[in-house]
């Protein structure tokens, strides 16, 4: 972050990776390193993988813009580190147990059809339902919802930024899953 | 849980919409506006919080500062395991020197959750306990416990006969905060026990080496609290904030234990 705090708008950085100016990573940085560290180290449970994952992540901008203009930079970029730090992940073999990733991932076992239906529906056709299902929820839950199983927060975290106790981020977190069960199967997709 | 099926969960997440992605990215703070009598009694709650979970953090627990050279008993031969050297010695050390970096990550689940996990579930009497230490990639000590079943309730295990279950720790002298009663066990212990099934690639590895449990094992514990329910003196000792077992007099026995156990599973539980 630089001094100060103040960062660039997203526009303003694209425009500088267009002009094939450094200054652009300089930018990128300050704006989203501790967030794309963030999501890198929630899955790796490593702090030089994941600061690995973030350069590459930067890397992967500079030579995917230009051409591509992403809208929106952040998601575009939580997505590559999060892909990354995935690979990353699958290639240290049973190497890293207990990662905040593990934890989440254990929690939507219960209510998402998995590897034994995976030839039935796709990734996509079960991220594509959940997203109807996000869309049904208020803003503050889809938040929960998105930082304990996409940003992979703890429940300490996200107690801390919807001002709950932790008890009651559980007890969020477990309804919410339940209506995402309710909604799977309602949908057809059966548990 | 498989990796596999982590895997999958975590493509069907890459799927959701950049809109949500980006709205959460940076969420702003929900802030309550504190009068001096609620930070007075936060700031109070804080300081007895830390006291009192202050043992319940500790990763390991150091009863003796003299490092006492364990006896190799006995080699394993891995049949799964690759890049570590697997040994039964004779006694525990009286401490460990390092501490183990065991985390204290404990996924909250409701019960309907946790018994639909893959694991089998019986009643019996711990035998026998041995200690193992394994070196190489990933170093550690480790505890073996051998159980005779007396009743099964999920499982295709057959009573009286026994089974090894793999113990991340050694009671009593190397634990972690997750542990919670498999540092109580001993030979003679009675107990209800819901292990995880000791495959193939159940185990812990790092690098170039893989420590399988299913060498040592036939079950495994990752942690004790939830997944125990053990007979003491003082009744059955379980994590009661999560299990709402009834019982007469409030005295939960292992009788109880099975019964909710057993109502659970016909309750349509299953992994």
């Amino acid at each position: 972050m630089k001094e100060g705090g103040w960062v660039m708008e997203d526009d303003r950085i694209i425009e500088l990776f267009f002009e094939r100016s450094e200054q652009a990573i300089i930018e990128l940085s300050a704006k989203y390193e501790k967030l794309l560290f963030s999501v890198s180290n929630n899955i790796l449970n490593n702090k030089e993988d994941a600061m690995e994952c973030v350069n590459d992540t930067y890397l992967g901008a500079w030579k995917a813009i230009p051409p591509q203009k992403p809208n929106p930079l952040t998601a575009f970029l939580c997505k590559i580190v999060r892909n990354l730090s995935l690979n990353k992940y699958r290639d240290k073999k049973a190497g890293k147990r207990n990662s905040a990733f593990d934890v989440s991932m254990e929690e939507l076992e219960y209510c998402i059809p998995s590897a034994s239906v995976e030839e039935i529906w796709s990734a996509k056709e079960l991220g594509i339902a959940i997203n109807r299902f996000l869309a049904t929820l208020d803003k503050d839950s889809r938040v929960m919802f998105l930082r304990r199983y996409w940003f992979l927060d703890s429940a300490s975290d996200i107690a801390d930024l919807f001002d709950l106790n932790e008890n009651n981020v559980y007890v969020k977190l477990f309804r919410i899953r339940k209506g995402l069960k309710s909604f799977l199967e309602k949908e057809g997709f059966h548990i | 849980m498989k990796d596999n099926i982590k895997y999958f969960i975590a493509d069907v997440l890459n799927e959701i919409d950049n809109e949500f992605i980006t709205e959460a990215a940076f969420p702003k703070k929900k802030q309550k506006k504190l009068n001096w009598k609620q930070m007075g009694a936060i700031a109070a709650c804080f300081i007895i919080t830390i006291f009192a979970i202050r043992p319940l953090i500790e990763y390991t627990i150091l009863k003796d500062d003299t490092i006492k050279m364990e006896m190799v008993e006995e080699s394993i031969v891995p049949k799964f395991s690759y890049g570590v050297e697997i040994v039964r010695i004779n006694q525990p050390p009286n401490s460990i020197e390092e501490r183990e970096s065991e985390s204290s990550l404990v996924t909250w689940l409701e019960p309907e959750e946790i018994f639909a996990k893959d694991t089998h579930i019986f009643r019996g009497i711990i035998s026998e306990m041995n200690y193992y230490k394994s070196t190489g990639g990933y170093e550690s000590y480790f505890t073996v416990i051998s159980v005779e079943v007396t009743d099964v309730y999920r499982g295709d295990m057959t009573r009286e006969n026994r089974y090894k279950i793999y113990l991340p720790i050694l009671p009593g002298i190397m634990m972690n905060s997750i542990a919670g009663d498999l540092d109580k066990l001993e030979v003679g212990s009675e107990a209800i026990f819901m292990p995880y099934i000791a495959a193939e690639e159940s185990g812990i590895g790092s690098g170039n080496s893989f420590f399988s449990y299913a060498d040592v094992a036939d079950y495994y514990f990752s942690e004790g609290m939830r997944f125990l329910f053990l007979s003491t003196d003082k009744g059955v000792s379980y994590e009661s904030d999560l299990y709402n077992i009834p019982s007469a007099n409030n005295n939960v026995t292992l009788d109880d234990v099975a019964e909710y156990i057993k109502d659970m599973i016909s309750n349509g539980v299953k992994p």
